[in-house]
Order: C-alpha cells, then structure tokens, then sequence
C-alpha cells in the first residue's frame, strides 16, 4: 500500500508542481509539507493541524477528501491531550453522509454516531443518597417516640388508656384532675409539662412502651422512697423513686437491689426495661412489678438483693452472670441467660466484672 | 445542597450551545441530542407555545395573525428573556426525554463580549428552566476546544467561531485567553445583507429562510472555480406579484462583501494585538474557522490571501461550540479553569 506522503507527492509531481507552490497556495510553511510527504506528521503541531493541513493540502492538489480520508484516520498520530477530552472525541463519530443533509436538520446527526457512556456512577450515587436518607429516616423513627406514638397510636388504638386509671404520678400532680390524667400519647398537653416537672425522668418513656406493648400492664408502681436518687440526673430510668409510698397503691413485688462493689445490672419490670448499666458499690434500686421483675447481672456476688422486705443476699458469686426471676410469689435463679432484648449485653457485663 | 442538586442525580449533564441561529443540546454520555433552530412559536390570544425548534422554523414567515414566530436570541445574547426560558425548557425536556425529574447542571457557551446584563439573562433563564448550575463559558474558547486544538499546550491558536449572531476572534495559549474580540456580524447579518441586496437591485422581497437557503447555495467570500447560479422565488415590490430570478455567486458575494469585510477586519485586529511569540505560533499553526459561518465557500481562501496564514477549517464547523461545551462536563477541572465567573 503506498503511503499517504507518498500519494500526494506522486499527486504534485504529476501536475508538475513544487512544493514551494503548494506552500504559496496553503501558506503551510514548506517544512511542514516536506514533513508530510516524509509521513512525519509527528514534526506538525498538533494532532488537529497535522490532519488540517494534510487536507488542505490535498485540496490544493484537487484531491478529493475521499481520497485521502482512509490514509489520514490510519496516519494521525494520536493528538496529545486529557484523556477525558479524548473521550469524548472519540464517542462523537460525525459520519459524512449525515453531514451533508443541511436541508433537513433532524437528520443532521444521528445519535447511534455516539457510543453510549457507562451511567453506573450516577446509580452509585442515588442508592447512596437512598441509603443516607433511608438510615436517616430509621433514626428519626426510632428517637423520636413521641412521633412514632403519633403514628402507632393512630393504628394500634386503646392500650394507652388501660394505663391511666393507674398512673401513680397523679398523686403529684396536684392541678391536673385525676380520672383526666390519661398516659396519652400526647406530650404537649399542659398535663405532661406538669408532670414532666414533677416526675423528669419517670415518664416520658412510658407512653411510648405502652403504646408498642399491647399487653397491659401497671407501669410505675410506687416502691419506697430513695432520696439518694433524687438527685441524680443519671438515673434517667429509675422507678419513679421520689414517689411517696403512701401512694396507697403497693405492688406483689419488690425488689431493691444494692451493689456491694459495681456491677453491671439489668433491670426488668413486667417486661419493662427499668434499668441497665453499671452500679457503683453502695449504691442501691428498686423495682417493683404487677406480675413479675427480673434482675440480671454480670457480677452476681457484687449485689444484694431484697425481696418484698425479705433479704436474700447475694445471687452467685464474684464474677457470675446470673438472672432472676421474682414473681408474686416466687422467685427463681438462672445461670447465665442472656437478656433478650440486647443480645450485646454479655460483653459488657465481662466488662464491668473483670473491671475492679 | 438545595433539593435541585439533589435531583441533578438523576438528570444527565446538558452543554448547550444557544445560538442566535441554532441551539445544540450535549447530553454527557449521549452525544448531540439537540439540534433545532432557536426559534419559538408563539400563540399571541393564549400566549401559549405552539411549537418550537425546526416546527417552528417551518412557521416562519408563514404564520397566521394571531401566531408569531420568535428568535428569542439576537447577536448571541438573549433578547426576549421569557420565550428563552421556554425554548431551553422545551429543549433541555427533549434532551431527557421525560418531564419529571429535570434538574440538570448545565454548561452554556456565550460570547466573548457580553455584557454582565446579558450574562444575568443567560444564567436566569437556565435556572428557570429548571437548571441545578449554571457554568459560563465563552464561546471561542469551546470551539476552539471542540475542534481538537491542542488549547492546553504553552501555544498560540487563534480561533474565529462565525455563528449566527457573533463572530468570535480569539487567540489562545494554555487554556486561557490571551485576546479575544466578538463583532455582531455573523450568519443573520449576511442573511439581511442578501435580503437588502435583492430587494434594491431586483425588488424583489424574500424571507429569512430563502435568504438563508441562498446564503448556503451559492454564498462565497472569493470567486469560485466554478461559477454557481440560483433560482430564488420571491415577492416583486412594484408587481407585487410573486416573481422568480436567478442569480450567480458574484452577486451574492457583492451583497456579502460589507460582512465578510467586517469579520476581516476583526481577525486582523486581532492579529495585530496579539503578543509576538503567540504571533510566531499562530504564521505556523495559522487561524482555525469553526461555526456555521466557516462554510461559506472559500472564506478560508480569502482570510489565507489577506493574511498570508494558513487556515483550517474545523472537521464539524456546525457543531464545533457544543461539541467543545460536552467536554467540559467531563472535564470539569478544565471548567473551573475556563468557566466565566
């Protein structure tokens, strides 16, 4: 096959020309048109002006540019750029035919003259923005009780109200009517500021268990005072122990718990989480429950437990992972089973245990 | 993040080229999805849009009393503002393909010299159809770009991007602009030229369409090898009946001729202000045509004779800007380096 330099050299020798006269007609400088016949394209700048000028000269030999088209895609070196604006030159394939349909615009271009980018990022993006937006919608549900009371009331119904009759926090709220005071799920009413102000940490998450747990149960039974605990801010869950006992309401079970060196503890009354975390040494809760309590623990010789009064000392010994079991008439010690609800709660018993 | 970026996630990134004369939709990963005339039809009793791009076109001059038929561009800047909105509504749809969802960033090729006001314009309207950005960038250097300069090298490439509204001269070296100029002849100002030319030699009256139509037959800036003649169909001022002459190249090229002389006149200028290293680059590398305006015949022929430099023609003159204004959204590290603030 004769080169591209070589066609358009035997083209010009043929019409009896020099190259000095193709360079009067381009005005391409003579270098670059002896590069040309050399097929040194690589020596003119550029990889546009490189296929320019051999266009231009071709034209000026009266070559057609069908002549030369195959020679020059197999010649062109490769123009030297970014890569992503290479890209796009090559998936933009202007073909001559659609060209030349000046008439009739729509045809112009066809789109089957571009090849088709891979889209996969913009779909890695989108299930990432569904994703944040998912997750983000997750913990609102779950932070937000009182919306998600709001919801689930609408659907679940009643069981707020078997609750209220019940609610010893009436006793302390003096403005607020007794047989009105209902565990509503609704936390703006005046009746909630009030006993918010009350009672801060008793209530709050008891509206929104109730509503989850269709079983009724009386929440917050009055136990006896423990004024050590008023105090503390961090005992967000405790039961309600600023309640005086004279509630005239008393539970089937009680049960104090005290730590003689500390612990970690997991409260549960009627199926109600009271509390859970590590207890200092000296420190002493107090549950009570309709039907049944239990207490766990990961350190089952570093508490003492009291039951309806009775002392019933330690459960195990240093170290051991206990659970028991109080109902109103019984109570039962079991080695070692996790509490349902959180599965991680083990891990972080041996951690209290071996901490001291 | 406003919710408009949000939803520019599932809208593919547009380069437009709204010219006076055409507008031309870049869709990243899709090519040229558009390519209609910037032309809007309007029902005047409803203010509704009738149709838009090549319907529109076809309207043109032929519209009853109560339809008009709008460029909504004029010299490469917005001159009706809300029939702009609309046309780049309508277009930046047909590039999707769907109503919903439409917030794309968009890249939007202007001139080199418009005004901060017509800037605005240009930025409202694509927010107003829907845009979730808007970058600027001028349109010499796009083309410039889209017709494979190596613009990015430590070297002088002067670019005249003819369009419908603006001529644009601009030298540039290292992605940047060394000079540029734009004068507001171009394509529509020579179609007037050949309108004026007949009507006071012939009187004969013709549309925009057929003076576009002759513009693109026979129109040269330096006599042809061959000569060209053209039937042209047109109204006769003093018969005022329908008439039909014909024409030749060199009449055309006379009609022509203040045109041609002013963007000759701007390159030169441009030539003459440009630093001499890039001067010395640009006698070996020579100027580039692109745009709709590089297609007159031998137009590099008669800018070759007057400045003694070579002169290339863009391989896609038509499609040089958007094709330039598509690399950018690939590009983007470019964009920020060119884009106008």
């Amino acid at each position: 096959m004769v080169s591209l330099g070589r066609k358009l050299r035997t083209a010009r020798e043929q019409q009896g020309l020099s190259l000095a006269d193709i360079a009067t007609r381009t005005r391409i400088r003579l270098s670059y048109l002896e590069a040309i016949e050399q097929d040194r394209l690589d020596q003119i700048p550029g990889g546009f002006f490189s296929r320019s000028f051999v266009r231009q000269y071709a034209q000026a030999l009266g070559l057609t540019s069908a002549d030369i088209d195959g020679d020059l895609e197999a010649v062109t070196v490769p123009p030297v750029e970014t890569v992503p604006v290479e890209k796009v030159l090559r998936d933009y394939r202007p073909t001559k035919p659609t060209l030349l349909v000046e008439e009739d615009g729509s045809e112009f271009f066809h789109e089957a003259a571009f090849v088709k980018e891979s889209n996969s990022g913009r779909i890695w993006m989108a299930l990432a923005v569904t994703l944040i937006f998912g997750s983000a919608g997750y913990l609102t549900w779950q932070q937000r009780p009182d919306l998600r009371a709001f919801v689930l009331g609408k659907t679940i119904g009643a069981p707020p109200v078997a609750n209220a009759p019940v609610t010893p926090a009436v006793a302390l709220a003096p403005v607020a009517p007794a047989p009105t005071e209902p565990v509503d799920s609704n936390p703006s009413t005046p009746f909630a500021e009030v006993r918010q102000e009350a009672s801060p940490d008793s209530v709050p998450p008891a509206p929104q268990a109730s509503n989850l747990k269709p079983k009724t149960a009386t929440p917050l039974a009055s136990p006896p005072p423990l004024r050590t605990e008023n105090l503390k801010p961090t005992a967000p869950a405790t039961s309600s122990p600023q309640r005086p006992a004279s509630s005239g309401q008393t539970s089937p079970i009680e049960v104090a718990v005290s730590a003689t060196e500390k612990s970690w503890v997991r409260l549960l009354s009627d199926g109600e989480k009271i509390f859970g975390g590590v207890m200092e040494a000296g420190e002493t809760r107090r549950i009570a429950g309709s039907m049944s309590a239990v207490v766990f623990t990961g350190n089952a010789g570093g508490i003492v437990i009291q039951y309806n009064g009775r002392p019933l000392g330690a459960p195990g010994t240093r170290g051991q992972i206990r659970t028991v079991v109080f109902t109103a008439q019984k109570f039962e010690i079991r080695s070692s089973q996790p509490p349902p609800a959180s599965p991680s709660s083990p891990g972080v018993a041996g951690a209290a245990v071996r901490e001291p | 993040m406003n919710y408009r970026s949000l939803f520019s996630l599932f809208s593919s990134d547009l380069a437009i080229d709204l010219g006076t004369a055409n507008t031309l939709v870049f869709a990243r990963g899709k090519g040229i999805v558009v390519n209609e005339p910037s032309i809007v039809a309007i029902n005047k009793t409803t203010g509704e849009v009738e149709a838009v791009g090549m319907q529109a076109k076809e309207m043109l001059g032929r519209t009853p009393g109560n339809i008009v038929a709008i460029r909504p561009m004029k010299d490469g800047v917005i001159a009706d503002f809300k029939v702009t909105e609309r046309m780049l509504n309508y277009f930046i749809q047909k590039a999707h393909g769907r109503k919903v969802l439409v917030h794309p960033r968009i890249v939007i090729g202007v001139p080199s010299e418009i005004t901060q006001v017509e800037k605005r314009a240009v930025i409202d309207s694509a927010y107003r159809a829907k845009a979730s950005e808007v970058h600027l960038v001028e349109q010499a250097m796009v083309a410039a770009i889209g017709a494979g300069l190596p613009i990015t090298e430590p070297s002088g490439n002067m670019v005249v991007d003819i369009g419908g509204g603006t001529t644009d001269v601009a030298v540039i070296s290292l992605s940047g602009i060394v000079y540029s100029r734009s004068v507001r002849v171009a394509g529509n100002e020579m179609d007037d030229a050949i309108m004026q030319y007949l009507k006071r030699k012939y009187n004969l009256l013709i549309g925009e369409r057929t003076a576009e139509q002759i513009k693109i037959t026979v129109g040269s800036a330096y006599p042809l090898d061959r000569p060209l003649t053209m039937e042209i169909k047109g109204r006769n001022l003093i018969e005022g009946v329908p008439r039909t002459i014909t024409i030749d190249d060199k009449e055309i090229r006379e009609s022509l001729s203040e045109c041609i002389a002013t963007i000759m006149n701007a390159i030169r200028v441009a030539l003459e202000r440009t630093p001499p290293e890039l001067s010395a680059d640009i006698s070996d590398r020579g100027i580039v045509l692109t745009g709709g305006g590089a297609l007159i015949k031998n137009l590099d022929k008669r800018i070759r004779e007057e400045t003694g430099l070579p002169v290339s023609i863009a391989e896609d003159p038509l499609a040089s800007v958007v094709l330039g204004t598509g690399k950018m959204l690939t590009d983007f590290k470019l964009l920020r380096r060119i884009a106008i603030e």
